[in-house]
């Protein structure tokens, strides 16, 4: 059976995060074409919603002056004159500017202003033989000097017509019927005329005020049209009432896109609500920035928990290593790791260099414990397990067997002469030894040592040699240290 | 492992940014200039104890404006007031008609104003603020985009352009062209931002709409020429050899007319019609011909001095118009009247 390979927990967090990041990009990329995608789809749906919106609102204009002629006309005995007095009164409440009344000989009941409008756009004879509901191009006003649109309602008695009602609204008003709060003011509303190519502005598009006309042709060397629209073919299709209602296309260093739509009333105008392309993109982009920067504050998120959980269960395996390798007391090696660790010193120390091993016992450390108890007993082996550790450096290694035996491993070819000097220094620091309560507490000790590869070169030899010194030692009265070769 | 978290941020933050890109917009600078004034000359006779009018007009220098100065004088004599003329020297110089209604304001203490605004958007504030504060503001030859004013007197574009379309088929009617030939007009600019121009324009094309033969076209490409007379003929040369079919010419100012002009004569096309505007001196040799189908739209500026200067009058003795716009019209010249026109010019 096959072990799986292992990867170190490092390799793991790299191969996590580059994963990460590849899913990111594609997940990200793959948004982009899918907004870019659905964009054009999804600003034409608006477009055409606001559109029906306008057309909606327009009809809603119409309906007053309709109304108002029904009512009239429901009227069998009808005077003008008097209805136009009643019609005054109720202006304030309407959203039109004015409203009057042409009766069929022509005569004009409003203001001096609107009786000259009447008669120099032509209104009187147009809406004279009109049986529906007429709306007249934008035109400025006499009486106001802005641009307004007239719409006019024809008036019966008893199946007769008998004049027809108009009452006259500021170009503005379409445009505040496209009112959006999500485009707001970047919504521009145009009225267009397909067959001649002009159009008005309703609103204070491209710097123009509402009521600017303009006419396709001025514009079509600066207007090109994107995703596959065609600004023609959008104009043809107003014409001949089939195709798209919508264009994209960018003009100067703006895009936009619009959307047109018939308006009952008033013959061969449209109209025509633009946004900018941008605005909606725009809008996208800050989701999408939005969801990139969230993704990557998770996986931020996440490599820092996953580095936190690692270096919490690194720590603990530490604690474990060092718990099973270390006697708990007194903090040095324990008999298993010093074992595990002097093997291979010795393999690789014996070939170039000399070492020795060292039993190592304190005198009577029982009566240390039957007199000053088992916590001053404890205090006596760490400061002895610090002594021989500070005693020997870097030259030896240190191990508590157990109880108070003790076992060095010395290396770097110290001499004889070199470790006799260090366990007369040992001996003199532990007869000095002080308890934390102060009290002092002579510590005497007894050690056998052998020397590789003077006495043996092996090393279980070499530990049975450094025992019989230990022996010796201890037969001739401890308080002392015996080298094996002095025994032969 | 602190290696590797400092790493791990730095990647996600440049992986980030690189994600998420930066855009940029561009906001074009509002450039405008402000130049030497005129400053107030009067035009009629100083009397203590008259009404004082001030007048500011958009230039000081060309034809158009002198005539509408000389209608201003005359009403101004007419009416017994003092009458003073300003402007800047150069065209569109708004802000140097702010240095000169505030000069009339503050120094001269203006009874009214009669001012030719050079632009319809940045003199609101100024316009408005007499207006409100009592002083009769009477506008000739520009409206701006406010209610703030008494009356304006100029001439409807729009519907100007309507007249030039109706004379064009009248011409191209009585030339014989039938109604299923094929034809195509061809229309010539001096510039796409004077709104003037622009609404002749649409004023021609809504006319023609609804009014001409299916067959008969105006052609989607409008030539302008950047008030060049020169380039203006050029543009004449260059439609004649595209469009074989072009049947007449539409001049919506006097730089376009006269280039049609030069280059119909120049191609000696005596077969197509040209409507065009102002009163150039080789406009009117072309009009007056026996050989040529030419008429030309005349502004009756010397009324809008005369009409302006009116209102403003009666505005400073308390009585107040019901009108804010005022068409002072157009004349349509051709063949058939042009030397009472300029009979009529002659006699002012």
């Amino acid at each position: 059976m096959n072990r799986a390979r292992k990867h170190t927990p490092s390799q793991l967090i790299i191969i996590y995060i580059t994963f990460c990041v590849v899913v990111l990009m594609t997940v990200t990329l793959s948004l982009n074409r899918f907004l870019q995608r659905s964009m054009s789809t999804q600003t034409n749906n608006i477009l055409s919603l606001m559109a029906e919106k306008v057309n909606t609102s327009f009809g809603m204009m119409v309906n007053y002056v309709t109304e108002a002629a029904e009512i009239i006309s429901a009227d069998k005995h009808c005077n003008l004159a008097d209805r136009y007095e009643q019609l005054q009164r109720a202006t304030a409440s309407m959203p039109y500017t004015s409203v009057g009344l042409i009766d069929d000989n022509g005569t004009v009941y409003g203001s001096d202003g609107e009786k000259l409008d009447m008669e120099k756009q032509g209104f009187i004879k147009t809406v004279s033989d009109k049986d529906t509901i007429y709306i007249s191009e934008p035109y400025r006003s006499s009486v106001t000097g802005s641009n307004m649109i007239a719409v006019f309602a024809p008036l019966y008695n008893n199946g007769q017509k008998i004049g027809s009602l108009y009452a006259i609204y500021y170009l503005e008003t379409i445009q505040n019927l496209a009112y959006t709060n999500i485009l707001s003011d970047r919504t521009a509303v145009f009225l267009m005329n397909p067959y001649s190519g002009n159009y008005v502005n309703c609103s204070e598009a491209d710097n123009n005020s509402p009521g600017t006309w303009s006419n396709v042709r001025l514009i079509k060397n600066e207007i090109k049209a994107l995703n596959g629209y065609n600004y023609d073919d959008w104009i043809k299709s107003m014409r001949t009432g089939g195709g798209n209602n919508l264009v994209n296309f960018s003009f100067g260093d703006k895009s936009y896109t619009q959307a047109y739509t018939e308006i009952t009333g008033m013959h061969n105008w449209y109209i025509v609500i633009r946004i900018p392309l941008a605005e909606l993109s725009d809008t996208m982009h800050k989701y999408t920035l939005g969801v990139i920067i969230g993704a990557a504050a998770l996986i931020l998120a996440t490599i820092l928990l996953a580095i936190y959980l690692y270096s919490g269960e690194h720590r603990q395996k530490e604690t474990l290593r060092d718990l099973s390798n270390h006697d708990p007391l007194t903090k040095i090696l324990n008999r298993r790791a010093f074992d595990s660790c002097i093997t291979k010193l010795f393999d690789k120390s014996k070939k170039n260099e000399s070492c020795i091993f060292m039993f190592f016992d304190i005198d009577y450390f029982k009566s240390v414990n039957d007199n000053y108890g088992h916590d001053a007993g404890d205090q006596v082996l760490c400061a002895t397990a610090e002594a021989l550790t500070e005693a020997f450096g870097d030259n030896g290694i240190a191990a508590r067997i157990g109880g108070d035996e003790f076992n060095v491993f010395i290396y770097n070819s110290l001499t004889v002469a070199n470790v006799d000097d260090i366990l007369a220094n040992l001996r003199m620091r532990l007869k000095n030894l002080k308890l934390e309560d102060g009290t002092l507490l002579p510590v005497s000790f007894s050690a056998g040592l052998s020397m590789c590869p003077q006495d043996t070169d092996d090393l279980k030899i070499l530990k049975e040699n450094a025992d019989k010194a230990l022996y010796r030692v201890k037969e001739t009265g401890r308080n002392n240290h015996i080298w094996y070769h002095d025994i032969n | 492992m602190r290696k590797l978290l400092r790493t791990t941020t730095a990647l996600l933050i440049i992986f980030t940014l690189l994600l998420c890109g930066c855009a940029s917009g561009g906001k074009a600078a509002d450039t405008s200039s402000s130049g030497e004034v005129y400053g107030f000359e009067p035009v009629t006779e100083i009397k203590q104890g008259q009404k004082n009018i001030y007048v500011i007009l958009k230039v000081m220098t060309s034809q158009y404006w002198q005539d509408i100065v000389k209608g201003i004088a005359e009403a101004g004599k007419e009416l017994d007031c003092n009458v003073y003329v300003g402007g800047p020297a150069g065209e569109g110089d708004w802000e140097g008609q702010e240095k000169l209604i505030d000069e009339a304001v503050n120094e001269h203490k203006a009874d009214a104003f009669v001012i030719a605004p050079a632009n319809s958007s940045m003199l609101i504030d100024k316009i408005s603020g007499i207006y409100k504060s009592g002083t009769p503001v009477v506008l000739v030859d520009t409206i701006i985009n406010s209610e703030d004013f008494d009356t304006c007197f100029m001439t409807d574009n729009l519907q100007a352009g309507e007249y030039a379309a109706k004379e064009m088929l009248r011409h191209l009617t009585e030339s014989g062209l039938s109604k299923e030939e094929p034809a195509s007009i061809a229309m010539q600019i001096g510039s796409t931002s004077s709104q003037t121009i622009i609404d002749r324009i649409a004023g021609f094309n809504q006319y023609w709409a609804v009014n001409a033969p299916g067959n008969w076209k105006v052609l989607d490409e409008v030539k302008i020429n950047d008030g060049d007379k020169q380039k203006a003929k050029q543009n004449c040369i260059d439609f004649l050899e595209a469009y074989p079919d072009i049947k007449g010419f539409f001049g919506c100012n006097n730089s376009s007319t006269v280039g049609f002009v030069n280059g119909i004569k120049e191609k000696n096309r005596n077969d197509l019609v040209l409507v065009g505007f102002d009163y150039a001196d080789e406009t009117a040799e072309l009009v007056a011909s026996d050989e040529y189908r030419a008429a030309t739209m005349v502004q009756n500026q010397y009324d809008m001095g005369y009409k302006g200067l009116k209102e403003a009058v009666d505005a400073a003795n308390g009585i107040r118009s019901e009108y804010k716009f005022v068409d002072t019209g157009i004349v349509v010249i051709n063949r058939d009247n042009y030397k009472q026109y300029e009979a009529e010019v002659k006699n002012r």
